[in-house]
């Protein structure tokens, strides 16, 4: 089970500067991450979720405490480093998609794998198969813009996990669709957490979409309140 | 080649805000080529008329001549000047060797005199001299036509409404010989001609080498003027020339051109430190216009560059694709500027407008455009580099950024 720890978080915490005042946005986090979770982090608005997401996903430092990507210490890895482990080990869908406008849905998800230096042939072969999987395949050449919401966060997640990483971090992946659509999201995810293995941790604010995690962690004002982990039918 | 795809294609996100970065950078840099041409034009008319009027490509005088001041006029000149001439235009290369005497003195109808600045030349080949440019050289029409008479003078306008004087009148010439003596030559006027600058003209007159010779009471001449084919020959056949006459009993002082050409000097370093002004003008306009279209795009895109650097694209890959737009700019903008330009001068050149004269003179001049390819090249390229540069600063400010404030960007 040791072997399976992918992120181990240890008394993180995270401090803002709002003028002259210091707000605590995560106060003293220590979390576990395994391979295959289905994680989800639930709270109220500001209750620390996308700071947590961030710092976890590395494109945000804590105030103090660790953060290890399996045998690695991230909290205090160089700037090269970190982008290589975003590069390579990490994926992010985001709420309000983030593609690129002027490539199309084929180019944004193939663009991790250019980034990753991946020859033309295995790139076509690997774009298509995710393509396939999330039913956008024959969407290929549209613009982001020429896509639906769910149309576009499905793009989005092809784009994270097109490069086989470690985790995929997801900040309210389904806040900005329609609740049947945000239902679909999910349950994309899900298909590929159990078919593919791939590790997901999201944040929401929906009872609905909550309750799809296999694990659960509660957050209010920045602390843990309280975690579950749920049981679900194969 | 995908950052290259994507500074072209994010180029005509905007493509308002970039079509008129691009027309800044077309009639700005396309202004600065038309300039720069008709710069170019002045510098290359100015050059081959003083060449072919003034001084020929190469002037051969008594090396003393240079040394010394001269207590009487011929004391340091050429004597055996018939047979320099006879060996000179042997040479391959070489059009035209005339003999010339600049000399001074005072003019006079009988009722008035006034001080003049005399030529002695040799009228079929100072004709010729000006038709290896273009010219006509009818100025000395009237004097071949009297030859072998020697008692003939063409007056510059000025001199001869100075004078009162009209074609056929008989004026009388003074000037001191070589020998110190005073001395006078009655000639007869046939001909006036225009000596370009009006001070210059109110002065100036022509007569045979002769009758400058009669007058001088000398067998000898000041210099003699060497016209090749090609100025770009210039300092080869100067090599030539000097080595030739090294040799020789009665040594010789070889000077170029450029650098008895005062005047041309002035005129192109005014000319240069204009363009110069203008191109750093429009450099500027340039760097700030293609640097205000990547500022705008950057705070536009600052959300998508946190999204690229989150998905593992490194801060110089983000650079590399802010540098291409830059790039993209500068090689489009550049194009058309030289397409604009070769179009514009192309029409200028074709209505053949003439100037007013400037302060001085007494014609005015054409406003002509001469394209240079190495011009073109240079600006094109330093064009180029401006739009590129002028993209690296924000772009690095703003790779600069956390990833996450880049993301949370609105």
């Amino acid at each position: 089970m040791k072997n399976n720890l992918l992120i181990n978080i240890k008394n993180l915490n995270k401090e803002y500067m709002l003028g002259k005042t210091i707000i605590a946005a995560l106060k003293d986090i220590s979390l576990n991450i395994r391979n295959k979770d289905f994680a989800v982090i639930a709270g109220p608005s500001g209750s620390g979720k996308t700071t947590l997401l961030n710092i976890i996903g590395l494109i945000d430092n804590p105030s103090s405490g660790e953060i290890w990507f399996g045998s690695d210490d991230v909290s205090s890895a160089s700037h090269n480093a970190l982008f290589r482990l975003r590069r390579d080990r990490l994926g992010y869908i985001f709420q309000t998609f983030n593609l690129i406008p002027v490539m199309s849905v084929f180019e944004n998800v193939e663009y991790p794998l250019i980034l990753n230096k991946m020859t033309q042939k295995a790139r076509k072969e690997r774009v298509e198969q995710i393509l396939e999987k999330v039913g956008l395949w024959e969407r290929k050449n549209h613009k982001p813009l020429e896509l639906s919401g769910g149309q576009r966060q499905r793009v989005s997640i092809a784009r994270a996990i097109v490069k086989n990483p470690d985790i995929v971090l997801a900040d309210e992946p389904t806040a900005n669709l329609d609740s049947r659509t945000g239902i679909e999201i999910i349950e994309i995810m899900q298909k590929l957490n159990q078919e593919e293995g791939v590790t997901f941790i999201f944040s929401s604010h929906d009872p609905c979409i909550v309750e799809q995690g296999k694990e659960i962690i509660y957050l209010h004002d920045g602390e843990i309140v309280k975690t579950k982990a749920r049981r679900i039918e194969q | 080649m995908t950052f290259l795809k994507l500074g072209f294609r994010s180029l005509f996100r905007q493509k308002r805000r970039t079509l008129i970065t691009l027309l800044v950078i077309t009639f700005g840099i396309g202004c600065l080529l038309l300039t720069t041409g008709h710069s170019v034009y002045i510098d290359w008319v100015l050059r081959e008329s003083t060449i072919h009027s003034e001084t020929g490509h190469l002037q051969l005088f008594n090396p003393q001549y240079f040394e010394q001041e001269e207590e009487t006029i011929l004391q340091y000149s050429l004597d055996n000047y018939e047979m320099i001439i006879d060996n000179l235009i042997q040479l391959k290369g070489v059009m035209l060797v005339q003999a010339r005497i600049d000399f001074m003195g005072l003019v006079s109808n009988g009722d008035k005199s006034v001080a003049f600045l005399g030529k002695g030349v040799e009228p079929d080949k100072e004709k010729k001299l000006r038709t290896l440019f273009g010219s006509t050289g009818s100025d000395y029409n009237s004097l071949i036509a009297y030859q072998p008479d020697t008692d003939v003078i063409i007056l510059g306008k000025g001199l001869a409404a100075s004078m009162d004087a009209e074609i056929g009148d008989w004026l009388t010439l003074m000037a001191t010989t070589a020998d110190g003596a005073l001395n006078a030559v009655d000639v007869k006027v046939v001909d006036t001609f225009d000596g370009g600058m009006a001070e210059y003209d109110k002065r100036a007159l022509i007569i045979p080498l002769k009758t400058a010779q009669i007058l001088l009471n000398s067998q000898k001449v000041e210099k003699l003027l060497v016209t090749l084919d090609d100025t770009e020959n210039t300092d080869q056949m100067y090599n030539r020339i000097t080595c030739m006459t090294a040799n020789q009993d009665k040594q010789v002082s070889i000077r170029k051109w450029h650098e008895q050409a005062a005047y041309y000097k002035q005129v192109r370093q005014f000319y240069k430190q204009i363009t110069g002004f203008l191109s750093l003008v429009l450099f500027i306009i340039v760097f700030f216009s293609t640097s205000n279209t990547v500022v705008m795009s950057i705070v536009e895109r600052t959300q998508e560059i946190g999204t690229l650097l989150s998905l593992g694209t490194s801060r110089w890959q983000t650079l590399k694709m802010f540098f291409f737009e830059g790039l993209l700019i500068g090689l489009i903008g550049g194009l058309l500027s030289c397409v604009f330009a070769l179009g514009f001068s192309f029409i200028i050149n074709h209505f053949n407008i003439v100037l007013s004269p400037p302060p001085g003179f007494a014609e005015g001049y054409p406003l002509s455009v001469r394209n240079q390819a190495d011009f073109y090249l240079q600006i094109f390229i330093v064009t180029v580099m401006v739009a590129m540069f002028s993209s690296l600063v924000p772009v690095f400010r703003v790779t600069r950024m956390k990833i996450v404030d880049a993301l949370g960007h609105i």
